[in-house]
């Protein structure tokens, strides 16, 4: 892309050289921007133009490959630097365009935060972590030892240097990524879904520290999110991307209508509101069990709950409550210790892994862990031969499942060229033809724009309209409203709340306690109901 | 965080190579429990557990058995000593036990453990830092040098993504350990095709993570630490190099050689 070899270096670039000469004095300045990635048919930015002022915070929404993503890549060089494909118009940020300089030099000043925290982290404690931008950019030892205590501070970490990375929680991993980035002291931050695994309270924590930093240090913030509930007053423009073209751009304020449209914000709530019925035995029933992964600390304490044939319970609490390790308790992928757990009244211990899987099934958060065949069909048919299904009950079940999933045209696909979302589809198709009799979901709509989540949230829907109990593990109070009758709130590994989904929308104290609802909020059922218009 | 006993990287590095070298060249399992021992004893002194030691060799024990197995049934025609190659048991013609066979197979088990808990103390008690420092004075490019750390820390993020895939799979129903050997292959195949794909997806993230922080900026970078030798590292490293000369004259000059044999 570049007329001289030497212009990678950035050596011989003017700090606040531009092609056109009209980018000074702004902090990002697209113009005819289009771009297709090396190998595909469809361009994944179409003629976006837009620009940002120094200090000004903005965010980018919009569905699923909509071009969020690519847009961020193309602000901070990996397109087109590293990432190829064919990329036309300009892009020029914070002087400098580009397609002249390198990543590693316009690191200077861009920071990128990707989505995953974990891909990020390069060293074994945060102060090795924290120094690697900055040793790569040449800055003293001196001068970095000072600095990252400094930075530590700014994301709420302060002390944290000998800490090793990998023992940090999801939030604090997420507040590291983002202070490895500001170590290297970018006057531009790009954050690309920064807390699509954070709880409420872990959110606003994160936007808190944000907003501090922006009036502290004139960072200009550019951030990829699903929803901007929470974030509106530190948000100075919002640009919406679908299909790579720039659909609306403007103040928030100004864009409130673009809110309730399908793919930026969930529909209206269609809820089931009736009650479980409670006269029928329990389907599963765990009874006072605790467990620790050391024997020092209990992750589980004393944990009792009955979960009923046509319940579907929200399962909530705050990142580290103990949700996902209770949940696995319930199909044995951790063995029973102290306590119960009966499947309709016997002993999960006595159940083969396979009988187990049949009767609770199981969707993880990332489709990627389970997928391994070659196409769709395959992979929906897996689980039923594995059970021990006869050829015509997997041919007849597969159909129907690719027809109840919208499947039905991709069945000959290689799942890995579909996206994330689709993805996702087939694994949760690949355990619906199963038909369990309860089936646990752990947060299957992260990363997903709202679409593609009401889509997954309907065909579960569908199954416990067939009976299957469906236990709902999210961080999304508006979600577990939507769909769930009963809410179970989790703290520090016990029961802090079990209850109707309506009386327990009620109880802020615990829901605050639990981290579902930022310490600020007057949150009330009223405004639980709000969230959804 | 575990003491790294504050030695230099170099004189880890040659402590290291000295116990190498009496793992390859010897071959009598009295003399690999020593070093076994000797082993274990300095990274209880580091402050490593021996879960921390040894936790990596429990998915190897069907391999140790199947050596042990294996390497029982010698034909004991290379033996040095005649009464390690005495039948002890006969199975049937030409599988015949031997005294020298078993003594050969906890050799091998006992090098492989030796080598694996070694490694395994040089990692934990060295951060990344050290060694790139230490591949930085053998004039590695630094590239090279972080390539290599790299690796090394990719194996443990990669170890974590198996475990995750483990669990989704058994969640759906595969049992790793079910039916024949065939059957447990095939089973498997569920793990390593999601894996494969995964490491695809951490390499691919990482790259464009190390770029996004400055890596390759320009050919070198602020080296955070020096490398400082200290009395007992000059210590260490005559001990090693002592050692070193002694096992390769014992291994090669001398009667004792020939004790230390099967």
């Amino acid at each position: 892309m570049s007329p001289l070899p030497l212009f990678h270096t950035g050596w011989f670039m003017p700090e606040n050289w531009s092609k056109n000469g009209q980018s000074m004095g702004k902090a990002l300045d697209l113009s005819q921007v289009s771009f297709k990635y090396k190998g595909t048919d469809t361009f994944a930015l179409v003629d976006v133009s837009w620009s940002l002022a120094p200090g000004e915070c903005a965010v980018i929404m919009g569905p699923s490959a909509s071009g969020k993503t690519t847009l961020c890549r193309c602000l901070n060089g990996l397109i087109p630097q590293a990432l190829e494909g064919t990329l036309t118009g300009d892009i020029v940020v914070a002087g400098k365009d580009v397609s002249f300089f390198r990543t590693q030099t316009l690191a200077k000043d861009v920071g990128f935060v990707m989505q995953d925290p974990e891909a990020q982290i390069v060293g074994r404690t945060v102060f090795e972590d924290l120094a690697f931008g900055p040793r790569n950019l040449l800055v003293p030892a001196r001068e970095i030892a000072q600095k990252i205590p400094e930075v530590l501070s700014l994301v709420g970490l302060a002390g944290y240097e000998n800490r090793s990375a990998a023992d940090l929680s999801g939030g604090e991993k997420q507040r590291l990524a983002i202070a490895g980035i500001l170590a290297m002291e970018p006057s531009i931050l790009i954050l690309d879904e920064p807390a699509s695994e954070l709880d409420p309270a872990g959110r606003a924590d994160l936007y808190f520290h944000l907003d501090r930093l922006r009036q502290l240090k004139k960072l200009t913030l550019v951030i990829v999110e699903q929803k901007i509930e929470g974030i509106q007053a530190m948000v100075d423009r919002v640009l919406v991307l679908e299909k790579g073209r720039v659909i609306s751009q403007g103040r928030p304020e100004d864009l409130k209508h673009l809110w309730a449209q399908p793919g930026i914000r969930p529909g209206i709530p269609n809820r089931h509101t009736d009650s479980p019925p409670r006269d029928t035995p329990a389907c599963l029933e765990v009874n006072h069990l605790d467990f620790g992964y050391t024997p020092e600390t209990l992750v589980l304490k004393d944990i009792n709950l009955s979960v009923f044939p046509w319940d579907f319970t929200a399962l909530m609490g705050h990142n580290g409550a103990g949700k996902t390790t209770l949940v696995k308790h319930l199909n044995g992928l951790i063995p029973c210790g102290a306590g119960t757990i009966l499947f309709e009244g016997k002993d999960i211990n006595r159940f083969k892994i396979k009988a187990l899987a049949r009767s609770v099934g199981f969707i993880f958060q990332n489709p990627d862990h389970q997928i391994f065949e070659t196409s769709v069909e395959k992979e929906i048919a897996f689980g039923l031969a594995n059970m021990g299904c006869s050829k015509d009950e997997i041919a007849r079940t597969v159909d129907e499942t690719l027809e109840k999933t919208g499947l039905e045209s991709f069945r000959s696909r290689h799942p890995f060229t579909l996206g994330k979302g689709m993805r996702q589809m087939i694994a949760v198709a690949a355990i619906v033809a199963l038909n369990p009799r309860v089936l646990v979901v752990d947060e299957p709509t992260t990363g997903l724009d709202a679409a593609g989540s009401s889509l997954i949230m309907d065909l579960i829907q569908g199954l416990h309209a067939n009976g299957t109990a469906i236990l709902l593990i999210t961080h999304d109070l508006s979600l577990a409203a939507r769909y769930a009758s009963r809410l179970v709130v989790m703290g520090q590994g016990e029961i802090l709340l079990d209850d109707h989904m309506e009386k327990g929308l009620g109880k802020t104290d615990v829901l605050q306690r639990a981290g579902l609802l930022p310490d600020s909020s007057d949150f009330s059922p009223a405004k639980a109901g709000a969230l959804h218009d | 965080m575990i003491d790294n006993g504050g030695l230099d990287i170099r004189s880890k590095s040659a402590l290291f190579i000295q116990f190498m070298a009496w793992i390859i060249l010897f071959d009598h399992p009295a003399c690999h429990g020593a070093l076994g021992l000797m082993i274990m004893g300095g990274g209880l002194h580091m402050g490593l557990s021996l879960k921390q030691m040894f936790s990596k060799l429990i998915p190897l024990t069907p391999l140790f058995i199947m050596i042990m197995v294996f390497t029982g049934f010698n034909s004991g025609a290379g033996f040095i000593h005649p009464e390690n190659q005495a039948p002890l048991i006969t199975l049937w013609p030409g599988g015949v036990l031997t005294r020298g066979g078993l003594m050969l197979g906890a050799t091998f088990m006992l090098r492989l453990v030796n080598m694996v808990v070694l490694t395994q103390i040089l990692l934990a008690s060295t951060p990344l830092d050290e060694f790139i420092n230490l591949f930085v004075k053998l004039r590695l490019s630094p590239a090279l040098s972080f390539l290599i750390t790299t690796a090394i820390r990719f194996v443990p993020a990669l170890d974590q993504k198996r475990t995750l895939i483990i669990t989704a799979q058994r969640a759906r129903g595969v049992d790793l350990d079910e039916g024949n050997w065939f059957r447990q292959f095939k089973n498997r195949v569920t793990i390593m095709i999601p894996l494969m794909v995964n490491a695809i997806v951490i390499a691919d993230q990482l790259s464009m993570a190390l770029m996004n922080r400055g890596f390759g900026y320009r050919k070198t970078w602020t080296p955070m630490t020096r490398l400082r030798f200290r009395t007992v590292d000059y210590f260490i490293l005559v001990f090693s190099l002592v050692s070193l000369v002694s096992a390769l004259v014992i291994r090669y000059q001398g009667p004792i050689g020939n004790l230390l044999s099967i």
